[in-house]
C-alpha cells in the first residue's frame, strides 16, 4: 500500500501543471461550466487537445503498436484529473471510452482508420445509448437495424445525445436482433453524424447547456462500421460504461468547489461575524472535507484495480459513481446554505457570494445522480453483483 | 383548541386554487419568466378581485381583514401554482406593516391602492440584503437601523442582481432616509421590522408547502406512467421510499407552519422561535422535495422544455430566502438554550 506517488509520477504532475499553466486561457478552461466543461465543443478547446495529443499525452495506456506509451494508467488518470480541476475539456470519451473498447474488440480497420486520429485529436464523437424509452434500462434500446447489402439500415430515434450538434461520428448502439434477449441483440456501429437520413435537434438544459434528440430515417451503414461482433453491442456497452463512471465524473472538480467553500468560510462573515467561528459551519465543512478525501482515495482505488489490466471493476466504478456524485450534491447544498440568501444569485454575479459558484453548481450537480447511471441503478449493482443478492426484475 | 381550519376558510382557499389552477398554468408561468417584469398585473388585478391582494388590509381600506390563518392556506395555494406575482412583500408582510405603523395618510392612500390590486409594495429589511419585485413595486418599505422608511421607487437607484427564478426579480436598494420618508422610529420600528421579518418567513414557509406538494405530485405522477426494466419505475422501491420520504417531510412541515401563523396572527410571544422552527423545516422539505423530483424523473426533468424546473428554482429560492434553514435553525438554538 502507497499513497504517495513515485517521482516520476509528481514530476509528470508538475510538466503537465507547466503546460496548464502556458496554455491557459478563459475560452478553454471554465470551471463555472461544471462537469459539462469536459466536453470540447469550440474550434479553441480542439485546438488545445490537440497540443495535448502532441505531447503524446493521448494514448498514455494504448500499445504502442498503436501509438500509444504503454504506460500506467495513473498518468492518464493524473493528466485528466489536472485538466477537469481547471475546468478545462477532458480525454475521456475519444480516448477512454471509445479508443479503449475499438482496442479492445474492433476490426483492424477500424483500428487503423478511428485510433489516430483519436491521439492526434482530429475526431470527436457522440454516444447514443439513451432513448426515449431506454434510460436506465439501455437494453431495451429500439433503433432499429436492418439488414441491407453489406451493411445496415438504421430507423429510429436516440435522445440526450450530447456533441452530436458538433461530433463527426456517432458511437451508438442499435437492435439488430429484434427476437434475442434483449442484452444479446444489440449492435454498436460508428456512423457519420452528417450521413444523409440524420436529424439532429437541440434539448436546452438547465444547465444552460445543449443535448439532442437524433432521429434516424433509412440512414445506411456498412459492416465495416461494425464494432466488434454483430449482437455483442451491449457486452462492449457495459464495459465502456464502467469507464465511464470514472473518467467523466472526476473528482478534482469536487475537491476544486471544497476549495472555492473552504476559502469563502475562511475570510467571510454573516452577520458581522466569522464564518469560519460558526461551529455548525465548522462541522458542515469538516465532514465534507472528510468526504472529498473519501472520494479522492476511493477513486485511487479504482485506478490500481484498472491498471492490473483487463475490465475496468464494475462495483468499484458503481461506488465511486455513487459516492461521488452524491457528495457533489451535498458540497452544493452546503455551498447554497453557508452563501446566504446571495446563493441564489446567478453565476458570474459580481455581488454574489462565490462568484455564483453555489448557484451553477446546484444547478448543474443535481443531474450528476441520473447520467452515467442513477445512484439507484448504482446501488443495485453494488447489491446484486458484490453482495449477490437477487435480482427482482 | 380546534385543530383544524374553518369551513369558510377551507372554501376561500378552493376558490383561490381554482382560480389558479385556471389563471396560472405552467405555461402562464414561462410567459411571466418571460415578461419585462416577471408578472403580470392582469392576473394582480384578478387576485385583487377575489379579494387576495388585499386578505390583510383592514375592511375600511377595501380589504378582507382577514389574519395569517387564512393567509397560509392562500400562500400554500400560490406556490403549488409557482405564482410569479409579489404577493408575499405585498400582502404578507408590506400591507399589515404599513396597517401597523403607517400615518393615516399613508393608510388611505396605500391600502385601498394593494386591495384594488392597483400598487405593489416592496420590503427591504435590514436583515435582507435583496428585495424582491423591487423594480415593480411603487412603494418601498426600507428599515436602516432603528428606523423605518416608506419611499416611492422613483426617490431610489436599484441595482438588479439576476437570480435563479425568473419571476421573483431580486435587486439591491440604495436610499437615503429623510424626514419625509420616516414611517417610525426607536423600539415601534425595531417591533414593526422584527414583526415584518416574521411574517415573510412564515409566508416564505408556506409558500414552500404548496412548492413541496406540487413537486411530489409531478413526480409521482412520472413515476406511476415512465416504464423501465417492463415496470412503472413507481414500482421500485428505491423510487417509491425516496417519493414517501419527501411527503413524509412535507406532511410534518404543514402543522408547524400552520402553529406558526397562528403565532403571527395571535401575536404570541412565542412567535420568533416559532417561525424559526417553520422556516427551517419547510426549507429542508422542500430542498429534499425538489432532489427527489428531479432524481425519480431522469434526464426529461432537467430540460428546459419540461416545468418542473420553474418549481426547483422557486423552491431553492425560497429556501433561501428569509432566512435559510440554517440561519433559522441558530434562532432556535438561541431560543431553546439560550447562551450562557
Ligand atoms: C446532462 C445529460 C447528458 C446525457 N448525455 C448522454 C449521452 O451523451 N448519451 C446517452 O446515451 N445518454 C446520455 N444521457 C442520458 C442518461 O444516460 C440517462 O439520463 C440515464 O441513463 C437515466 O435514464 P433516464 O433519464 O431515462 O431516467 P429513468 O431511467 O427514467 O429513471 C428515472 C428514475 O427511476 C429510477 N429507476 C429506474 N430503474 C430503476 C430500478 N430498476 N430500480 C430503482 N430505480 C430505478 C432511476 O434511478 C431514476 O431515479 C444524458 C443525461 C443527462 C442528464
Amino acid at each position: 500500500m502507497d499513497f504517495e506517488l513515485s517521482p516520476e509520477q509528481v514530476a509528470f504532475r508538475e510538466e503537465v501543471e507547466r503546460f496548464l499553466d502556458e496554455n491557459d486561457d478563459p475560452e478553454v478552461f471554465d470551471v463555472t461550466r461544471e462537469n459539462m466543461a469536459q466536453i470540447v465543443d469550440t474550434p479553441k478547446k480542439r485546438e488545445f487537445m490537440r497540443k495535448v495529443g502532441d505531447r503524446g499525452w493521448l494514448g498514455i495506456t494504448w500499445p504502442k503498436e498503436w501509438g500509444g506509451q504503454e504506460s500506467d494508467g495513473v498518468y492518464e488518470y493524473l493528466l485528466n484529473e489536472a485538466l477537469a480541476r481547471r475546468g478545462g475539456p477532458q480525454i475521456g470519451k475519444g480516448v477512454g471510452i471509445i479508443g479503449k473498447t475499438i482496442l479492445a474488440h474492433g476490426s483492424e480497420r477500424l483500428k487503423r482508420e478511428f485510433l489516430p486520429k483519436i491521439l492526434r485529436n482530429e475526431v470527436e464523437f457522440a454516444v447514443g445509448y439513451s432513448e426515449p424509452d431506454a434510460g436506465s434500462d439501455a437494453a431495451s434500446m429500439k433503433l432499429r437495424a436492418t439488414r441491407d447489402g453489406d451493411g445496415w439500415r438504421l430507423n429510429g430515434q436516440k435522445t440526450w445525445t450530447t456533441s452530436a450538434h458538433f461530433a463527426e461520428w456517432y458511437w451508438v448502439g442499435a437492435r439488430t436482433d429484434p427476437d434475442a434477449p434483449k442484452h444479446r441483440g444489440i449492435t454498436l456501429f460508428l456512423v457519420p453524424l452528417d450521413q444523409p437520413g440524420i436529424t439532429i435537434n437541440p434539448i436546452w438544459t438547465m444547465g444552460d447547456e445543449r443535448t439532442n434528440d437524433v432521429f434516424f430515417d433509412e440512414v445506411w451503414v456498412s459492416d465495416d462500421y461494425v464494432v466488434g461482433e454483430v449482437n455483442r453491442g451491449f457486452q462492449y456497452i457495459s464495459e465502456a460504461l464502467d469507464l465511464e463512471r470514472f473518467t467523466m465524473f472526476t473528482f478534482s472538480p469536487i475537491e476544486q468547489r471544497m476549495d472555492v467553500l473552504r476559502e469563502y468560510v475562511a475570510t467571510e462573515t454573516r452577520d458581522d461575524q466569522p464564518l469560519a467561528d460558526d461551529p455548525v459551519v465548522r462541522h458542515d465543512v469538516a465532514r465534507l472535507a472528510t468526504d472529498c478525501e473519501v472520494a479522492r482515495v476511493l477513486g485511487l482505488r479504482f485506478v490500481a484495480k484498472s491498471m492490473k489490466g483487463g475490465a475496468p471493476p464494475t462495483t468499484e466504478a458503481s461506488e465511486y459513481k455513487l459516492f461521488a456524485t452524491e457528495l457533489s450534491k451535498r458540497l452544493a447544498n452546503a455551498s447554497m446554505d453557508i452563501g446566504g440568501p446571495g446563493s441564489q444569485l446567478r453565476v458570474k454575479t459580481e455581488d454574489a457570494p462565490m462568484a455564483g459558484r453555489a448557484e451553477s453548481t446546484y444547478r448543474y450537480t443535481v443531474i450528476d445522480t441520473i447520467g452515467g447511471g442513477a445512484s439507484e441503478i448504482q446501488k443495485n449493482i453494488i447489491a446484486r453483483r458484490k453482495l449477490g443478492l437477487p435480482k427482482n426484475f | 383548541m380546534r385543530f383544524a381550519f374553518t369551513e369558510d376558510q377551507l372554501l376561500f382557499r378552493t376558490t383561490v386554487r381554482e382560480f389558479l389552477e385556471k389563471e396560472c398554468t405552467p405555461a402562464d408561468v414561462r410567459a411571466a419568466w418571460a415578461s419585462a417584469s416577471g408578472w403580470s398585473t392582469e392576473r394582480w388585478a384578478k387576485l385583487a378581485t377575489l379579494g387576495v391582494t388585499g386578505l390583510t388590509v383592514p375592511e375600511d381600506h377595501g380589504g378582507l381583514g382577514m389574519d395569517e390563518l387564512v393567509l397560509v392556506l392562500v400562500l400554500e395555494e400560490s406556490g403549488r401554482a409557482a405564482l410569479p406575482e409579489p404577493i408575499v412583500a405585498t400582502t404578507a408582510v408590506g400591507a399589515p406593516l404599513l396597517r401597523d405603523v403607517g400615518s393615516e395618510d399613508l393608510r388611505e392612500r396605500w391600502l385601498g391602492a394593494v386591495s384594488a390590486g392597483r400598487a405593489v409594495l416592496g420590503v427591504g429589511l435590514a436583515s435582507l440584503p435583496y428585495v424582491d419585485h423591487a423594480a415593480s413595486a411603487d412603494l418601498l418599505l426600507l428599515q436602516r437601523g432603528d428606523e423605518l422608511h416608506a419611499v416611492p421607487r422613483d426617490e431610489v437607484t436599484l441595482v438588479a442582481q439576476p437570480a435563479l427564478d425568473g419571476a421573483r426579480r431580486l435587486a439591491t436598494v440604495e436610499w437615503e432616509p429623510g424626514a419625509a420618508t420616516r414611517l417610525a422610529t426607536g423600539e415601534r420600528a425595531v417591533w414593526a421590522a422584527e414583526y415584518a421579518f416574521d411574517r415573510g418567513a412564515l409566508a416564505t414557509a408556506a409558500q414552500l408547502l404548496g412548492v413541496s406538494q406540487q413537486l411530489i405530485t409531478m413526480a409521482v405522477e412520472h413515476a406511476r406512467h415512465r416504464v423501465q426494466f417492463g415496470q412503472p419505475i413507481g414500482a421500485f422501491q428505491a423510487v417509491k421510499h425516496m417519493l414517501a420520504d419527501a411527503l413524509l417531510q412535507l406532511e410534518l412541515a404543514r402543522p408547524v407552519v400552520y402553529r406558526a401563523a397562528y403565532s403571527v396572527a395571535r401575536a404570541v410571544p412565542e412567535r420568533p422561535l416559532d417561525v424559526s422552527m417553520a422556516k427551517a423545516f419547510a426549507s429542508d422539505a422542500a430542498t429534499l422535495a425538489c432532489r427527489v423530483a428531479l432524481q425519480t424523473h431522469g434526464a426529461i426533468g432537467y430540460t428546459w422544455e419540461h416545468d418542473l424546473h420553474l418549481w426547483m428554482k422557486r423552491g431553492w429560492a425560497l429556501a433561501a430566502a428569509w432566512g435559510d434553514a440554517a440561519w433559522h435553525r441558530a434562532r432556535v438554538g438561541a431560543a431553546v438554550v439560550p447562551a450562557s
